[in-house]
């Protein structure tokens, strides 16, 4: 199947009327792959009616900006009004909320035209999406591999080539991990950037929302269009001035020899185009992982507690996650809040002395469906700690982060390059992307 | 280290209990360790719960 057109390209072909909104989604709809098993519910009749009228506006010279008649989709923890909204859950198979989340409603404003609601791990709580409900997620790289998660529908969808964007939320890496584990682009904004509100929480001071996206400036569009800003567009230039962050400790260490390989090269890549590369040691990540799991196990707990009497109708890994999350004390918790305001003063320190810092996303590629350790280094390790271990940092201070593809292993598989920078610098952090993509 | 005055198996029952156990007393145990090291003039990061916008009723607030 050919490449899809970016958003801007789209964009172009409509206004030129070489396609119509209709075509658009028509074309999106044929680019799914059942195989991967990204949706939960497919809304082909309303978007393509949602694109007749996009079509009619545009021929009365209404033009809604850069996501008139543009395809998405969204993750099935956003509440969509009239639309089924499941979670990934049994608990609420039959949940039709009366109302749209502020980011369907603004992306909807905005011109885009969702196809359907997009598969994802149990109440967003995993990163394998493997959902015992409505099944897993297929890596589209690979159909024997994880998709990643919990965002793992809307991954796939993009990553395959069927939608320039879709929609995703991120509690520990749930956006970035499958943009990185299925080769497209993930952004997690700053906390706070785009509300929450009638998204379905996992974590309540972890929570964001973001775009999954085919491309860097896809991303960059679709996030301005979700927090209701005006999109920049990253230029690709050169990145004289800009200090890229080289951890000397903890995100280079324990990963998998092609990882670490790919992205050591994202940093030949933009100090040749002149950014300072900064050796630079981090705080201590394993401990704040620790005080951030088990703060969100808390807090996930809280979110559940109507239903402890029908944990028999979860998941088995999730069930458990929120057996532990019960607990947990209310001492444990604020100690934990103690711990991440010294964590956050420790970050905003750290990006005084640099503007970006690059990580893997995850120290291994996507792993096989159903495997639940992975060998790293003659060590075994639990695929969700392995896996999420270096995204974490970003939801528990809350500053942005970007995955986006900085290579394949020699199988094929894609790997991912985080991107992280202060909060006010999403800007900055499309950028260096930008750059990146194009090298 | 066992971490002190944590309940053996809080309000859960003795099987699913056992069934984290293994998972969860290690976690419990290393985030003691954590806490332990805080300063005593380490105060919470409150700006986390006073700029939460999230929808207050949430998952709770759907209809089952």
């Amino acid at each position: 199947m050919t490449r899809l057109r970016t958003i801007a390209q789209m964009g172009a072909d409509l206004r030129a009327k070489r396609v119509s909104c209709v075509e658009l989604v028509d074309e999106a709809l044929e680019r799914v792959d059942p195989q991967w098993n990204a949706f939960i519910k497919l809304t082909a009749e309303d978007a393509r009616a949602e694109a007749r009228e996009l079509d009619a506006e545009l021929a009365r010279g209404v033009d809604r900006g850069p996501l008139h008649g543009i395809p998405t989709a969204h993750k099935d923890l956003m509440y969509t009004k009239g639309i089924r909204t499941t979670g990934g859950s049994k608990i609420f198979a039959d949940f039709i909320p009366d109302s749209d989340a502020p980011v369907v409603s603004t992306l909807k404003q905005a011109g885009a035209v969702s196809i359907g609601k997009t598969n994802l791990h149990e109440f967003a709580y995993g990163i394998t999406s493997v959902n015992p409900h409505y099944g897993a997620v297929h890596n589209p790289r690979d159909l024997s591999r994880i998709a990643g998660g919990s965002s793992g529908g809307s991954a796939a969808v993009v990553a395959g080539g069927a939608l320039t964007f879709a929609t995703g939320t991120d509690t520990g890496g749930s956006i970035r991990l499958p943009a990185g584990y299925c080769g497209c682009v993930g952004f997690k904004p700053a906390y706070g950037s785009i509300s929450t509100d009638g998204v379905m929480p996992l974590g309540y001071t972890f929570d964001h929302i973001g775009p999954l996206a085919a491309t860097v400036a896809d991303a960059a569009i679709s996030y301005a269009a979700m927090a209701g800003s005006s999109a920049k567009m990253p230029s690709a230039g050169p990145l004289h001035g800009v200090r890229v962050g080289l951890p000397t400790n903890f995100y280079l260490e324990n990963i998998d020899v092609e990882v670490g390989l790919a992205v050591r090269r994202a940093f030949q890549t933009v100090a040749a185009l002149g950014a300072q590369i900064v050796e630079i040691a981090v705080p201590d990540i394993d401990s704040l992982n620790t005080a951030a799991l088990w703060m969100l196990l808390c807090e996930a707990a809280s979110v559940h507690r109507p239903y402890f009497d029908r944990l028999d109708e979860y998941g088995e890994d999730v069930r458990h996650l929120i057996n532990q999350g019960r607990l947990v004390s209310g001492m444990d918790y604020v100690d934990g809040q103690r711990l991440r305001s010294i964590y956050c003063e420790q970050f905003r320190q750290l990006f005084e002395s640099i503007d970006v810092l690059f990580t893997p996303v995850s120290p291994i590629p996507a792993p096989p469906i159903g495997q639940m350790t992975v060998d790293l280094n003659g060590k075994p390790e639990n695929v969700r700690l392995l896996s999420t271990r270096f995204m974490r940092a970003f939801n528990l201070t809350g500053l942005p982060a970007l995955s986006l593809p900085c290579g394949r292993t020699e199988s094929g598989l894609p790997i991912g390059l985080q991107i992280a920078g202060r909060a006010n610098d999403a800007d900055l952090i499309f950028r260096v992307g930008a750059a990146i993509e194009a090298s | 280290m066992n971490a002190p005055n944590v309940p053996a198996s809080g309000p859960l029952s003795p099987e699913a209990y056992e069934e984290i156990r293994e998972v969860f007393e290690p976690m419990r145990n290393k985030f003691a360790a954590i806490a332990a090291s805080l300063p005593a003039d380490a105060r919470p990061a409150l700006q986390f719960s006073v700029v939460s916008n999230h929808d207050r009723e949430g998952v709770a607030g759907a209809k089952a």
